[in-house]
């Protein structure tokens, strides 16, 4: 982001930022960068807080009219608890209780991740119904093509994405993009609450067939013949948390 | 941050910048104000981001949050929050209150979109192309917002 507002402003565009990473501020001195102590993926730091949102913008645009740079400044204020995430600490559990499997469950990763997207479905239409919309939807295919397509990439079958993609990586990709998605909307819909972001990042990768799936699919792309397939999964579309490599 | 993360994001490789341009304006309150994030945001219906894609979309000024998806190719970071609340990486909604309290200008007609995992010196012929739509119309602030 530094290095875009080098290039905005080099076109005679003044730009300010919201930091994420300060060091990268640091080694590339942007003409102006807030530095701000919030979660990657919330620059504006917490969800549904109109005021700390425009606290935090502010500070970002009045930097603007300093007079010379380059300039970091740090935002001295950190996110406000997350009420959801507080609530989450003292024991959130997903809206769906998966039951143990009968001797005569599915053991296909394919059926089992059927199985679990249709019981997380009713708390995804939940969602809908409360938001209105959902960000399911990049990939272009239904929830349930798409986890049939994963579930039988992590079985070992020769399965080509259901996704209008250029190259089976980005439909790969976009899959697993729109699956997690599904997965993180219905947990948000249980009532009362919605997890934190730790919380439901760890229930995806190690309470989920979901989860599971991905990385047995993880596993099966290292002997595929598609290194850019493997490379999306190994490094991409995996967090960089050792817990949920070692399930 | 878990500890992984942040060494990871500590050591990628960064382009160098011998100097840093800097250009002045008029005050916030008479500034038009313009979006770019780096989320992989596209118009609903609209090609997703590839892997490496170095290109951009653009987001009108009237977009609703329904009217956008994230295709964006990294999982390292979160997305609940902005599943709750777009304006956490797109704030449209603040920028227009904003923009009716007087506190800034105007907000622009158009926003853009970034997918950040890519090389950002790749991005440098877009953002050149991005800047001379925005001096077209007025924009003279540009919040940039990484994810």
């Amino acid at each position: 982001m530094s290095a875009l507002a080098h290039y905005f402003e080099t076109a005679g565009i003044p730009t300010t930022l919201s930091a994420l990473v300060r060091e990268h501020a640091e080694a590339m001195h942007p003409p102006r960068a807030l530095a701000v102590p919030f979660e990657l993926g919330r620059p504006l730091g917490a969800p549904e807080d109109s005021a700390f949102q425009r606290r935090v913008i502010t500070a970002a645009l009045a930097l603007l009219e300093r007079p010379s740079g380059p300039v970091l400044e740090d935002y001295p204020e950190d996110a406000p608890a997350d009420a959801a995430a507080s609530e989450a600490d003292e024991g959130w559990a997903c809206p769906v209780s998966f039951a143990q499997p009968k001797a005569d469950a599915p053991t296909t990763f394919a059926a089992r991740l059927q199985a679990e997207v249709a019981q997380m479905k009713p708390w995804h239409e939940a969602w809908k119904r409360r938001k209105g919309f959902s960000g399911v939807g990049a990939a272009g295919a239904e929830v349930e093509a798409l986890a049939d397509y994963l579930g039988q990439f992590a079985d070992g079958a020769d399965v080509s994405p259901p996704v209008a993609a250029a190259q089976p990586a980005d439909g790969m990709k976009l899959a697993i993009n729109d699956l997690m998605t599904f997965y993180q909307e219905a947990a948000n819909a249980q009532p009362g609450t919605a997890g934190g972001i730790q919380q439901i990042s760890d229930w995806f990768w190690t309470e989920t067939v979901a989860g599971e799936t991905l990385l047995a699919a993880r596993k099966v792309s290292k002997t595929g013949d598609d290194k850019r397939v493997a490379f999306v999964l190994d490094r991409l579309a995996l967090p960089h948390i050792a817990a949920v490599h070692d399930r | 941050m878990p500890e992984g993360l942040a060494k990871h994001m500590r050591h990628l490789p960064l382009p160098e910048f011998s100097e840093t341009p800097y250009v002045s304006g008029p005050a916030v309150a008479e500034r038009r104000v313009a979006l770019v994030s780096t989320a992989g945001l596209s118009m609903r219906g609209e090609a997703p981001f590839g892997m490496g894609g170095a290109d951009y979309r653009v987001i009108p000024g009237d977009a609703g949050p329904g009217d956008i998806v994230m295709s964006h190719i990294s999982v390292n970071f979160d997305r609940t929050g902005y599943q709750r609340d777009w304006n956490v990486v797109l704030p449209l909604d603040r920028l227009r209150e904003m923009a009716s309290d007087g506190v800034i200008g105007s907000v622009a007609d158009h926003h853009y979109s970034f997918m950040g995992a890519t090389d950002p010196a790749e991005m440098e012929s877009a953002a050149k192309d991005i800047a001379g739509h925005m001096a077209a119309e007025g924009v003279n602030a540009v919040l940039l917002l990484p994810v």
